[in-house]
């Protein structure tokens, strides 16, 4: 039977809450008023009482995602057309000076390594640039 | 429901602020309900954040079959769950009530907690079976329906509706317990 009254208690209470009407249950009646204190802190939630920046958070993660992604493609792309351009003005030079090209070739031999540290200075100049570009927005 | 879809498309369309305001309205639902199932503040940032990435990643795939409260809820409700059953094992997400009940009231925790009713009932649910302080949450502190309850734990009506009756009025014999 004891189930069966808190059963009623609980329908009567929660529909009392709902409609802010009259109780129906008497307030000397200590399950009620037990059960009328549960229902009223049911709804509370402690942890949202603190302010939360999660909205900004999961927006900044997603937007770094994407940047990296960006970032990386981009750092693809300016290597590929270093390249190309490199490659398209060596061979225009051997079809047209085959003595000039071979003294290029021995500079670039030679000092190989400077060459190799230029382009990759290249890249990480405009690789920082676009992380400093970046992380300036995400604060904004 | 049309708000809700422009809000999509904005986001689907690439804008940031569109979801920035998707989390906020969506944000109480996510944490409240995560924080009840892991029991931690700390992962249940965490997860959360996790949750929304997954909802963003995701979201093209939503067709509007369902609301999209109930699609985010039932994506945080599976990676809560995940969560738990990782840390704690399976045995975490069963049903064993027997502890709750026979738990004495006097350690030195409760005993703490006992200063502040509203401590003692927030620290009592979180001592309750996962799947009845989940209930207790969707249903009480996020105001879903029966059925929307449903579609995201997969518990059938009858059963949500049997979970709340018993958590209520487990907490209620504590509650007496803390009047005593």
């Amino acid at each position: 039977m004891e189930s069966l009254d808190d059963e009623e208690i609980q329908r009567l209470i929660e529909e009392q809450l709902k409609t802010h009407g009259v109780p129906d249950v008497s307030e000397k009646d200590e399950d009620a008023r037990l059960y009328r204190l549960l229902f009223t802190e049911l709804k509370n939630d402690p942890a949202n009482a603190k302010a939360s920046q999660l909205a900004e958070r999961v927006v900044g993660q997603i937007w770094l995602k994407q940047d990296r992604t960006e970032q990386i493609g981009y750092a693809v792309s300016i290597f590929a057309v270093f390249l190309l351009i490199s490659g398209l003005v060596y061979g225009a030079l051997v079809f047209t000076n085959t003595v000039f090209t071979g003294g290029i070739t021995y500079v670039f031999v030679a000092h190989k390594s400077i060459f190799i540290f230029i382009v990759l200075a290249f890249c990480a100049i405009q690789f920082l640039d676009r992380y400093k570009t970046a992380a300036g927005k995400l604060h904004n | 429901m049309e708000e809700e879809q422009e809000i999509v498309s904005r986001v689907l369309g690439g804008n940031l602020d569109a979801f920035k305001l998707l989390v906020r309205r969506h944000e109480r639902l996510v944490t409240a309900m995560i924080k009840r199932v892991v029991g931690n503040e700390e992962d249940a940032e965490d997860i959360s954040q996790e949750v929304f990435i997954k909802v963003y990643k995701n979201l093209a795939q939503f067709k509007f079959e369902s609301k999209l409260s109930t699609w985010i809820a039932s994506i945080a409700y599976m990676a809560a769950l995940y969560h738990v059953r990782r840390v704690s094992g399976k045995a975490a997400l069963t049903l064993d009530i027997a502890d709750f009940e026979h738990r004495t009231t006097e350690n030195p925790e409760n005993i703490l907690v006992k200063k502040n009713a509203s401590e003692y009932i927030q620290n009592q649910i979180s001592k309750l079976p996962l799947p009845y302080r989940t209930v207790l949450t969707l249903y009480h502190l996020n105001e879903l329906t029966y059925k929307e309850i449903e579609e995201i734990t997969g518990m059938p009506e009858g059963t949500i509706k049997s979970y709340l009756f018993r958590a209520r009025k487990l907490l209620k014999d504590k509650l007496r317990h803390y009047y005593k």
